[in-house]
């Protein structure tokens, strides 16, 4: 069976989930986080059925399993990394 | 001959120096390669026990459509011997577009230094190829592969050298804190471990 791919890819003010293959797009948010949350639930955490777009149009491509075998750093661990740190520096503006 | 991935065409070789002097240029190089939709690759990355460094090296070059060398560290060290794997590899990566099959030919390199025509000293025999120098500086080196990238690779939408560079200084100063959450020291971070890092920090706010 082949793996479904899909797109987490800017529109407009949103941001949606495209399914690769066909360019369908499955649904859409006001955020690209949870834009990335629904399609890695859509994908069930597969790491290479989801690839995440740039504002510019630009794929971040994942780096291959060979290099990332020598990271201790789990995917979700470093995503809720850079969550928090976004969220702290939002809480630093809003108090400054 | 080197084996050709799949991946092929959206690799990039990052032949450069990898000591501590010369790791914010190795950082921003690598931020700008994944910030063009690109995947960086190079000899810091994990391997399987028993391969050899070369084979290891000729492997990646031989997935690697794109290379950045950085030959400017050839000065003489400690020791009174100048150091020779940078030129070493790109002869290898020249040898390989030169002599190899296929999408080896389609090969393409930047070549960089630090100091203008600094290289003529001590590999002439490469003069008449396009060699930047970045002085020692993150902005122009991300500059000059950001330039490279935008009109020699498949990336189709690289963003400009300066965004890039803004966007890289906004990482930076969230990487002590991210590190931090991660419990681990700046200076820990492996190869995959920041690759993994930028990757998800773009995705976030790319």
């Amino acid at each position: 069976m082949s793996r479904r791919v899909l797109y987490v890819v800017p529109l407009k003010d949103r941001w949606a989930i495209k399914n690769a293959v066909t360019g369908k797009l499955l649904s859409n948010f006001p955020t690209k986080s949870e834009a990335i949350d629904a399609a890695r639930k859509i994908s069930n955490g597969d790491p290479r059925g989801l690839v995440v777009y740039g504002r510019q149009g630009q794929p971040f491509l994942k780096v291959p399993l060979k290099v990332t075998q020598s990271s201790r750093l789990s995917e979700s661990k470093v995503r809720a990394a850079v969550r928090a740190v976004a969220k702290e520096r939002q809480e630093t503006y809003k108090t400054s | 001959m080197p084996h050709v991935s799949a991946d092929f065409e959206r690799n990039v070789f990052i032949n450069c120096p990898f000591d501590d002097q010369y790791q914010p240029l190795l950082h921003g190089i690598v931020f700008c390669v994944q910030m063009a939709g690109l995947v960086p690759r190079c000899a810091l990355e994990a391997t399987d026990a028993g391969e050899l460094r070369l084979e290891k090296i000729v492997r990646i070059i031989g997935e690697c459509k794109y290379a950045i060398h950085d030959i400017s560290r050839t000065q003489v060290g400690r020791n009174r011997l100048p150091r020779f794997n940078m030129p070493f590899e790109l002869g290898l990566d020249l040898g390989c577009r030169k002599f190899g099959e296929g999408r080896h030919r389609s090969k393409n390199q930047l070549i960089m230094e630090s100091v203008p025509h600094k290289f003529q000293q001590y590999i002439s025999d490469i003069a008449g190829q396009d060699i930047v120098a970045h002085a020692n500086q993150v902005a122009q080196a991300i500059r000059y592969v950001r330039n490279w990238l935008a009109t020699e690779s498949s990336a189709k939408t690289v963003p400009g050298g300066d965004y890039i560079h803004d966007q890289y200084k906004k990482f930076r100063a969230d990487l002590p804190r991210l590190c931090g959450k991660l419990k681990l020291k700046p200076r820990e971070i492996s190869f995959g471990d920041y690759c993994q890092i930028v990757r998800v920090w773009l995705e976030e706010k790319g």
